[in-house]
């Protein structure tokens, strides 16, 4: 998982954005169950994970644990060996639903839950079924905070969203239960963030639409951004101020601290990409009435523009700290398809200055409807991602065969070789499993597949024999 | 704006022009004797309406295309600016002289093609006539669109009385998102235009760097008599004291609640009483619930009403607030009027008394029992809040047609003097209160004149004691 930099949309139209990209990837693996490859070591040989739930697993900052969502359950385990260590139980969940035989049919998919278990049962469900939202370690590591809140929520009734933290120990104490009653716009969020001193809570939906709750208080707060974006490395946000609808710097207090000379139109879904030493940003604004965007990376010390643009709203950056250089990778073809209709996909380094980028991967692909998954099963394409010194980057490349279709990872270095992630028989959809992050300074990947959470050493280039496309 | 929007916009108004004029009787009739007549030559449009200065010495209007200002003691009338292709420029065209103002009669005249080119020339509306608090300035939005009316451009502008001429705004719609779309108020220091927004969130305008700025209240009320503001913030809902700067220096600890079909806000000139109504029906139902709240001690007050029109208006008197307008009855399909009152609600918590008050029944009930001239409001006050001038539905209530009348706070009820005509407002239509109190600024459809109080409230023209 990328925690090089952060990105928060904010969208007038709608996007799902990579979520279901990263949380649907999942059902790929399901179908068949494969063991993990042989120098995987297995960090915890029974997991339910949370398909749906892109944002069900966390690394923590020094990259050497990993925190989960399984059985009912969060749980912590370390990068190189289980076993887990259960930090906070989540009762009403997906995952604890699963476990019980009724809703054993939901395991592994993303299906329609009212069509994949019998629909009595899903009636029970429904008006009980809490999402886990915003898992994510605190910078100390003491522990992770995490939000719960219903899936189904009437706009007629309130909505509860509760913040919490759970402890190393599997103290579980509440940050702050944000109620917003009938009426309350918006009524129900997102993204959950917590300031380091947990007094503020930053809720937010996927549109962007932030509310800054205070914790102590139990209260909102006015919030006249319409964008407001956490640094990773700092209490300091980035923001998009309502109205004036201009780049703003903000303060932990939420003062606004500088004023940047972008503004942004008020009739567009636009987003911010915030580089972690907090000098570039890249403010994008969506089409009117395409996918298309029109970017611009900001210098924000000098105030140095370029223009970036891009065919596909869920296309994704990240600064690689080597001054504006970012990355940009996304699909290619029809947004949002499935992996076996999908046209393509790329990688590239957009570098500092205005040299022209640096095309790593791109592949087209004829879009294939004889998959080895049922059509709801079928996985969107999954990020990329890379290390923390962005030198090896994981990709999933298509097989060869149309025989056997499906993807099969490769790590790709800056020198645009690639080598394959594990040996490959075709017998999963997605090989070896679903890649989740780069641990331990990038030497481990963990991963998963549909039964098992496992980690494995990044092989070396095989310089002499690597491809280069 | 959109196209679509901008034709029906311009239709319902073209729709209006028509129905008033319809009801106009546009002959001149006379005028009480002691009527001092200001513009005789007046072409007015339903809006912008004149309006009276805060000194109560001078009234600015739109007639002929131009912005004027004409002195209630008489003399010369000055136009301060003129704005071509509004409607009342159209109106005034030598070509259209044979209408004598009167859309209507054009529009009748002309074949359809004629007409939608008759529509095509008013590329300019008028809007949001006020004074400055100071008296010397007349501030106004003009807002404008090209053909095929793709874009939509605002511009504000404050023209002092000798016509020195001052942009406070200017941009287009497409690049302010929440323009000035509705009525704008400038504050007391001239720095920012506080957009009203048609119900929506307020937009505040830095005049100075012609930007719209960060505005997270959901109602922005200015005091009248400093450069504060009371507002209603937005996510937390609490009503607040702001500053001339719009920041925060005072909260309440009041809420507006979350369910919401509008807010009327008032508050009191001395700025320590505030009025808050919530408007919970919709659709056919305007009730509301509300309170006024004694801002030094929390005190609360709990008022509630069936429509959310009715006016109230703190006197100046501490507390002391008036309100005015229909009261109803709820019925299965929508609030029935049941009758209207004019109502002095004192500082202390003592009762409240009716200086007038009118019940129907059952089936004597009709539509309306005041008079709610477009966008105009029904009740007038003096300065003073001693006298009142009223605008009543005619007893049949069956088309909207009424006619003014003159109340003080012991109940007496006067007409006004002059013939009462088989036109939409008699005998005349009522702009303000001028001087003091002492003079009446009114207009009929040519001339705009001031009868002085003294000679409205005479023996002769009490209605009712």
């Amino acid at each position: 998982m990328n925690v090089s930099s952060n990105s928060l949309v904010v969208s007038h139209a709608g996007r799902r954005g990579w979520q279901p990209i990263v949380a649907l990837i999942v059902a790929a693996s399901a179908v068949v169950a494969i063991a993990a490859p042989p120098d995987a070591t297995i960090l915890d040989p029974d997991i339910i994970w949370d398909a749906g739930n892109p944002k069900s697993y966390a690394l923590s900052p020094d990259g050497k644990q990993i925190a989960y969502i399984s059985r009912g359950a969060i749980w912590r385990c370390s990068v190189d060996a289980g076993p887990p260590t259960k930090l906070a139980g989540i009762p009403d969940t997906l995952t604890d639903f699963i476990q019980l035989p009724k809703y054993a049919a939901a395991k592994n998919t993303v299906g329609n839950l009212a069509q994949v278990v019998r629909f009595s049962d899903f009636q029970a469900l429904q008006p009980k079924l809490l999402d886990v939202h915003s898992l994510r370690w605190t910078p100390s590591q003491d522990g992770i905070v995490f939000a719960l809140r219903r899936r189904w929520q009437s706009s007629g009734l309130p909505a509860v969203q509760r913040v919490l933290h759970a402890s190393l120990d599997g103290t579980v104490t509440e940050i702050a239960s944000i109620t917003r009653q009938r009426g309350d716009e918006p009524h129900q969020f997102d993204n959950f963030h917590v300031s380091d001193d947990r007094q503020w809570v930053v809720a937010s939906t996927e549109y962007g639409m932030p509310l800054i709750w205070d914790a102590r208080k139990s209260r909102p707060r006015a919030t006249p951004f319409d964008v407001l974006l956490p640094s990773s490395t700092s209490d300091r946000y980035l923001g998009i101020e309502i109205d004036s609808r201009q780049l703003v710097l903000v303060g932990g207090a939420f003062e606004v601290i500088k004023r940047y000379d972008v503004d942004l139109k008020p009739d567009r879904a636009c987003d911010l990409t915030w580089a972690p030493n907090e000098k570039y940003a890249v403010c994008r604004r969506k089409g009117q009435y395409s996918d298309k965007w029109i970017a611009l990376r900001v210098n924000l010390e000098t105030g140095e523009q370029r223009q970036l643009n891009g065919d596909q709203w869920t296309d994704r950056f990240d600064f690689t700290g080597n001054g504006g250089e970012l990355i940009q990778y996304g699909i290619k073809g029809v947004r949002y398809d499935h992996l076996d209709n999908m046209v393509g996909g790329y990688l590239m380094i957009i570098p500092d200055g205005d040299e022209p980028p640096q095309k790593l991967s791109i592949f087209e692909r004829k879009p294939n409807n004889t998959g080895l998954v049922k059509l709801a099963d079928r996985p969107y394409y999954p990020p990329v991602l890379h290390d923390a010194s962005f030198t090896t980057f994981v990709m999933a490349l298509p097989r060869q065969s149309m025989d056997k279709p499906g993807f099969l990872y490769h790590f790709i270095n800056r020198q645009g070789n690639r080598w394959p992630a594990a040996a490959d028989d075709g017998s999963q959809y997605l090989a070896p499993g679903q890649f989740l992050a780069f641990a331990n300074g990038g030497r481990t990947i963990v991963a998963r597949d549909d039964s098992q959470l496992f980690s494995m050493p990044v092989p070396d280039p095989p310089s002499a024999e690597a491809s280069h496309e | 704006m959109s196209k679509q929007w901008r034709n029906a916009l311009l239709f319902f108004w073209t729709f209006g022009v028509c129905l008033s004029a319809a009801l106009d009787v546009r002959a001149e009739t006379d005028l009480p004797p002691s009527a001092k007549v200001l513009d005789r030559d007046l072409i007015l449009y339903s809006w912008p309406y004149p309006v009276i200065s805060p000194d109560g010495e001078k009234v600015a209007y739109v007639s002929r295309g131009y912005v004027c200002v004409a002195s209630v003691a008489g003399g010369e009338v000055r136009r301060l600016l003129e704005v071509r292709d509004t409607w009342t420029h159209f109106l005034a065209l030598p070509e259209n002289a044979y209408a004598d103002g009167d859309f209507s009669a054009l529009a009748r005249s002309a074949s359809r093609d004629e007409y939608n080119a008759m529509l095509g020339k008013i590329k300019n509306m008028l809007y949001s006539l006020q004074w400055t608090t100071q008296s010397d300035g007349v501030a106004f939005g003009i807002e404008s669109y090209d053909e095929p009316r793709t874009h939509t451009h605002f511009v504000v502008l404050l023209t002092s009385l000798d016509g020195e001429r001052k942009k406070l705004a200017s941009a287009q719609h497409e690049n302010t998102a929440r323009g000035f779309s509705g009525d704008f108020i400038l504050s007391r220091d001239g720095r920012h235009l506080v957009a009203t927004n048609l119900g929506r969130r307020p937009l505040i305008w830095d005049v100075a760097a012609n930007k719209p700025r960060a505005t997270p209240y959901l109602r922005l009320t200015p005091s009248a008599t400093s450069d504060r503001w009371l507002a209603i913030e937005k996510d937390t809902r609490e009503v607040v004291v702001l500053d001339d700067n719009f920041a925060v220096i005072k909260r309440t600890n009041e809420f507006r609640p979350s369910r919401s079909h509008g807010l009327r806000m008032e508050w009191s000139p001395d700025e320590n009483f505030a009025i808050l109504r919530n408007q919970i029906g919709f659709d056919h139902h305007s009730n509301w619930e509300g309170f006024r709240l004694d801002l030094s001690t929390g005190e609360k007050l709990p008022l509630e009403g069936r429509f959310i029109d009715e006016q109230i208006a703190f006197t100046g008197r501490g507390g002391e607030f008036i309100r005015c307008g229909q009261s109803g009855v709820q019925t299965r399909g929508y609030d029935q009027v049941a009758g209207a009152h004019l109502t002095i609600y004192p500082s202390d918590a003592g009762d409240a008394q009716d200086v007038w008050r009118i019940t129907v029944e059952g089936d004597q009930r009709f539509d309306r029992a005041m008079l709610f001239a477009p966008g105009r409001q029904a009740m007038i006050a003096d300065p003073a809040f001693e006298r009142f001038a009223i605008a009543l539905a005619n007893a049949s209530g069956v088309s909207p047609r009424g006619y003014w009348r003159l109340l003080n706070r012991e109940g007496v009820m006067w007409r006004f003097p002059g013939e009462d005509r088989d036109a939409r407002v008699s005998p005349y239509t009522i702009v303000g209160f001028a001087q003091k109190g002492q003079l009446i600024v009114a207009h009929d459809e040519k001339r705009l004149f001031t009868i002085p109080v003294s000679s409205v409230m005479t023996a002769e023209n009490v209605v009712k004691k």
